[in-house]
């Protein structure tokens, strides 16, 4: 299948690639923090709290970015003849 | 052994590395010999696998007996985070160069062989037929390659493994609150169902590549495709597991009263490395399955 790759498919393009920035940042940190932190501190559970609910956030996005028809599953690039 | 907590605790003389290195030793050779054909190999290997295992087991029930004796100062603490940097750093890389792989590939030499940019004759004299797409399912010379069906569709198993995946990554955050909040019982819950929804992931997993495999001709031999898609799901599927049979270790620590809200190393290692195993699973949904 070919799809056109319109204006909202760039857009979505961007949307997701910051919620994928923001997910490894939660998780960078969530290491910085459990390599640091003394004992007892709970800023790396805070933090991978934070990148699961981003996750949970974009899958939700691109669920509802389909049901919208902004995008189609299993496309492909250039021609398939 | 007589030991003070102001001295960094330095384990008396132990077998371990040795059976280990004997156990990868058979582990490797066996698994080599396999590739050439030998008969023994496979046995060798799983040997190999066997001792590794053992190995594994006793030399980490030796730390876990050290670090519930009271041996280990913060200095040791320190070591243990170190090492788990390094650990982290090497699977990074591993991953990383595997989706650099893909998109290498999918980027930059299939448009080139294609005759894009200022590769005009190599698609004009190597195949002059060949037009470029992804996933690479119309090959330049596809009697070399086994060529897929059709291709593993991003709606059905993967969604279903993606939302397992982020389910299980939801119960392993309430069973660290749980950890910090003292609720032994609730952080069981939740490690045991973040266990259960690796499991049922493995299992979706293992039927796709059954149904990639037998149903669509979707094969490790499908071109840059097939091995690119089964390198990195399938890595991905053994991180899984490994991670499993750690969650399982944490949790059989958790309910013989291991672990407070001050000393919890192994569980937020263990714990970050599943949530790591997550993000790159949600990569590939992404990268693979979705945006082209």
């Amino acid at each position: 299948m070919v799809f056109n790759l319109g204006r909202e498919y760039v857009l979505i393009k961007i949307i997701v690639t910051g919620f994928f920035l923001f997910i490894l940042y939660s998780l960078g940190s969530a290491l910085y923090y459990m390599m640091n932190d003394e004992p007892g501190s709970q800023r790396m559970m805070k933090s991978l709290a934070k990148r699961i609910a981003a996750s949970i956030a974009l899958f939700a996005f691109i669920m509802f970015s389909y049901w919208m028809g902004w995008i189609q599953p299993d496309g492909v690039i250039g021609s398939t003849e | 052994m007589q030991h003070s907590k102001d001295q960094y605790y330095v384990p008396e003389g132990s077998y371990w590395p040795i059976l280990g290195s004997i156990g990868m030793a058979f582990l490797l050779g066996g698994f080599a010999s396999s590739l050439h054909g030998s008969g023994l190999g496979a046995g060798l290997a799983v040997l190999g696998l066997v001792i590794v295992v053992f190995m594994v087991f006793g030399w980490m029930g030796q730390v876990v007996s050290e670090s519930e004796g009271g041996y280990y100062n913060q200095q040791v603490g320190k070591s243990f985070r170190i090492g788990m940097g390094w650990f982290i750093f090497s699977e990074v890389m591993f991953f990383a160069a595997f989706f650099g792989a893909m998109f290498y590939a999918r980027e930059f030499s299939i448009p080139w062989l294609a005759g894009e940019g200022n590769n005009m004759w190599t698609g004009k004299l190597l195949w002059p037929e060949f037009s470029a797409s992804w996933p690479l399912v119309n090959m330049p010379n596809p009697e070399t390659f086994a060529v897929p069906k059709a291709l593993v569709h991003a709606w059905g198993i993967p969604a279903i493994n993606t939302m397992l995946l982020l389910a299980s990554g939801a119960t392993l955050t309430w069973a660290h609150w749980a950890l910090y909040n003292k609720k032994r019982d609730h952080m069981i819950y939740g490690m045991v169902a973040t266990i259960t929804l690796g499991v049922i992931f493995l299992g979706f997993q293992a039927y796709e590549y059954a149904h990639a495999y037998g149903d669509l001709n979707l094969k490790m031999t499908s071109g840059v495709y097939g091995s690119t898609f089964f390198l990195l799901t399938g890595f991905h599927g053994f991180h899984v597991t490994l991670g499993t049979v750690m969650l399982i270790c944490i949790l059989m620590r958790i309910i013989r009263g291991h672990f407070t809200p001050d000393n919890h190393f192994a569980f937020e290692a263990v714990a970050w490395y599943w949530h790591f195993v997550d993000v790159v699973w949600l990569g590939l949904f992404i990268y693979v399955y979705w945006l082209v």
